[in-house]
């Protein structure tokens, strides 16, 4: 551990190989405990924010650290139901995983209690050898520790806590072995009936007689396990043993869920596993962070332990760990199945102890009647794995799985679902979730689909009357109309007069689409000036024979079109000396709907009495005349002359002129 | 190196920057090849190693004397074995070395040359020598 003054943490954090915690006592400063090497500490001290270092010697003794490759495959949720690898859950007695390597560290604290039977194949060397198998190197005592470190108080845990390690020694202290020695080892471990045989080791190049001890361990019931390789980036390159048929092999991811970068890749990649950055057990009682393929291959050996003191069978362990692997996006090549799922992979077992999820609808609910696009809401929770990581789907009368997103905001199972799509009725809707571990379960709903409910609609309708010069009463009829599910076909418009109910005039306008409008002329023939009302009634029909209507109401007020007008009109005497009055009207008249009828002229003398008239038969829009009248002995009288233009309906205008003899 | 040995200290060769590369060969019963890589330079340097192997030799029949080693393969160090697949580095301070022993246990007779390399990644230290059984 160092210690720095208040804030400077960073100085020794940079100068760590790993950090463990970081400890802030505010003025007083902060801690850093970590792993640190020698030239780092001697650094360290020089440095005037670093207040001390000493050893953490009683801090790992206090406390059990999860290591991330044995939290990211869900061991810990095993563990948590008494999954042990020892637990003996076959009744058949717990798991033996044989290390294959430079031996096992005879005794660690953290794997002494778990350690069996164990074989040297090659000579440990130098002064901590207490047995011939002990590790004079430290690699084997690492991978031991991730396959079945103890479950206590103190290091670190495996992915099995308790089954059985038999340390195989063969390979010597600078981690190399020859083939016969290998070859060796694993014979010994078939002829002892072990259930796994670990093998973080390879070769670029193989050998026939490794392969044949291979098949005689797996003939003899052991899931041989074996790391990919360490030479990436590559690819076809996976090593020996392998690459082997008979051996599962494992390649190596980081933290991200990347594969590491040197792990190797090729079609005999079986599964996938954390090999960067794995802390564990070492020699002399210690711990380390190694990275490798060789960390990874151990995690895999560590679930097929758990498995197999589940009953398992080696072949049968093989497949379960492959079809319960998790997809995190790899290739098959760089991955195989996947990566290890320790808690999917048990939890098809009955010793298993994860909770099946629940499932229930929320929209649309059982018994409701629906139509148009329906908001799918599902709601799904498990106990182990969060709300929004399972796999949610629905299907409709069994048809195909339908997929749903989560959405955060209303903490549902969401999915959009155009209900047109099927026919109007009653329809079984089944929600069904899965969790990690596999386990599924699924709730079901009778939902009526009535999408008459989507008939299009008649949005506006109104009518206008239209003057026009002829006999007919004309209306010109503006409509919208629109359908939801877009299928419009046309729209009906009737005419109907009100007093007596006689269709005056129909109109059928052929649509498509969602939306339409436009303006129709109806006619009633010969109605002009009759001043009936009228009902306009529309329909629309969407290709699905869906309808809609509406009506309005008009009425013909146009009273025989317009009365006539007088254009011109003068009146003038012609002044001659006699005592007659000569008097000439001219004029001109208009009639806008064209139906002039007669031009009269009266003349009138002071007294009122007509002494002179004219009548002049017209027709059409426009008349012009001339009318002349003698009054004779008019000497000095005033006359006024009077015009009315009469229509043919009787509508008529008059204008008055006076003159004096 | 014992007594009863014959020693063929090989030429020096100065590779990758800082490192020198030498190969000293004992034949005895078997030959042990000592293969020492030193820091020459003023910074530590950091050597990693992809497994477990450190370093390699290869034993060659001598060439036509159109050139060195290029005589067929007889014998390499690493064919045959397996190595541990986890991720080494290793520290060379300024002035430290590292050795690395490997044996051929049953040499035919005859006169050979050998190559010795470090397998350490990204570095190209070799070294080697002739020597007779």
């Amino acid at each position: 551990m160092v210690g720095t003054n208040r804030g400077r943490a960073d100085v020794a954090k940079r100068r760590a190989e790993s950090v463990h915690r970081v400890l802030d006592f505010d003025d007083i400063g902060q801690a850093v405990a970590g792993q640190f090497s020698e030239q780092a500490l001697e650094a360290l001290e020089q440095n005037p924010n670093v207040r001390y270092t000493e050893a953490d010697g009683t801090m790992e003794a206090l406390a059990q650290t999860l290591p991330w490759g044995v939290d990211r495959v869900d061991a810990e949720t095993v563990h948590a139901n008494g999954e042990t690898g020892g637990d003996n859950s076959d009744g058949a007695g717990g798991a033996d995983i044989a290390i294959l390597d430079t031996g096992i560290d005879s005794d660690h604290p953290d794997l002494q209690a778990n350690l069996g039977t164990g074989r040297a194949f090659v000579e440990c060397t130098g002064g901590s050898c207490n047995t011939t198998w002990d590790d004079d190197d430290g690699h084997g005592t690492h991978c031991a520790g991730i396959a079945d470190a103890r479950d206590n108080s103190e290091g670190v845990v495996g992915v099995s806590t308790n089954a059985t390690l038999h340390a195989v020694k063969v390979l010597d202290n600078r981690g190399s072995g020859t083939f016969s020695d290998v070859a060796a080892g694993i014979e010994w471990v078939a002829d002892q009936g072990y259930d796994v045989g670990s093998m973080s080791l390879g070769a670029s190049s193989g050998s026939q007689t490794v392969r044949d001890a291979c098949q005689y361990a797996v003939d003899n019931g052991v899931l041989l396990v074996a790391s990919a390789g360490n030479s990436g980036p590559c690819s076809d390159c996976v090593g020996y043993p392998a690459a082997y048929s008979t051996v599962v092999a494992v390649s190596a991811t980081n933290q991200d869920d990347a594969l590491a970068d040197y792990s190797s890749t090729g079609p005999e990649v079986e599964i996938t596993a954390p090999g960067s950055s794995i802390y564990s057990t070492y020699v002399d009682g210690a711990y380390e962070t190694l990275s490798g393929t060789s960390m990874s291959c151990p995690h895999v050996s560590g679930a097929a332990g758990q498995l197999m003191d589940n009953g398992y069978s080696n072949t049968e362990a093989r497949t379960q760990l492959t079809d319960t692997a998790e997809d995190i996006g790899l290739g098959s090549n760089e991955s195989g199945s996947g990566l290890l799922d320790v808690e999917a992979a048990l939890g098809g077992s009955g010793g298993g102890g994860d909770t099946v999820p629940s499932v229930s609808w929320v929209n649309p609910s059982d018994g409701e009647t629906v139509s148009g696009t329906v908001t799918v809401q599902i709601d799904a929770s498990d106990s182990e794995d969060s709300d929004d990581s399972l796999d949610v789907t629905y299907s409709v009368d069994g048809g195909s799985s339908r997929s749903t997103t989560y959405n955060s905001t209303s903490g549902y199972y969401e999915d959009s679902l155009d209900t047109t799509g099927f026919a109007d009725g009653d329809h079984t809707f089944e929600a069904s979730v899965t969790d990690s571990a596999g386990n599924t379960s699924s709730a079901s709903i009778t939902v009526t689909m009535d999408n008459a409910e989507s008939a299009p609609t008649v949005d506006g309708l109104s009518a206008t009357e239209v003057e026009t010069g002829d006999s007919d009463a004309e209306f010109d009829v503006d409509w919208g109309v629109s359908d939801a599910d877009g299928d419009l076909s046309s729209v009906d418009l009737v005419l109907t007069q009100d007093s007596d109910g006689s269709t005056e005039d129909s109109a059928t306008v052929n649509l498509s689409g969602d939306i339409a409008s436009g303006t129709t002329r109806l006619v009633a023939a010969g109605d002009d000036g009759s001043g009936n009302s009228y009902t306009v009634d529309a329909t629309v029909t969407d290709s699905s024979g869906n309808t809609g209507s509406g009506s309005t109401s008009t009425s013909e007020t146009e009273d025989t079109a317009s009365a006539p007008t007088v254009d011109s009109y003068t009146v003038t005497e012609a002044g001659s000396p006699n005592p007659h009055a000569e008097i000439t009207a001219d004029w001109s008249v208009d009639d806008a709907d064209s139906d002039l009828d007669t031009v009269a002229l009266e003349v009138t003398d002071s007294s009122g009495s007509v002494v002179d008239s004219a009548t002049n038969d017209v027709t059409g829009s426009t008349a012009t005349g001339t009318d002349q009248f003698k009054i004779k002995q008019a000497d000095g009288q005033t006359f006024d002359v009077v015009l009315t233009v009469t229509d043919a309906a009787g509508q008529s205008t008059s204008e008055t002129r006076t003159v004096t003899e | 190196m014992t007594a009863a040995g014959k020693t063929f200290p090989g030429p020096s060769r100065t590779a990758a920057m800082t490192l020198e590369s030498s190969l000293v060969v004992t034949v005895d019963d078997g030959v042990t090849f000592a293969f020492t890589v030193d820091n020459a330079g003023d910074e530590p340097r950091d050597l990693t190693f992809r497994d477990g192997t450190t370093a390699d030799v290869v034993v060659s029949e001598p060439g036509d004397g159109n050139g060195p080693g290029a005589g067929a393969e007889v014998w390499r160090w690493s064919d045959g074995r397996m190595f541990t697949q986890a991720v080494r580095t290793v520290t060379l301070a300024p002035g430290e070395s590292l050795t690395e022993e490997l044996t051929w246990s049953d040499p035919p007779t005859g006169t050979y040359t050998a190559e010795a390399s470090l397998a350490a990644a990204d570095v190209d230290a070799v070294a080697g020598a002739t020597f007779d059984v």
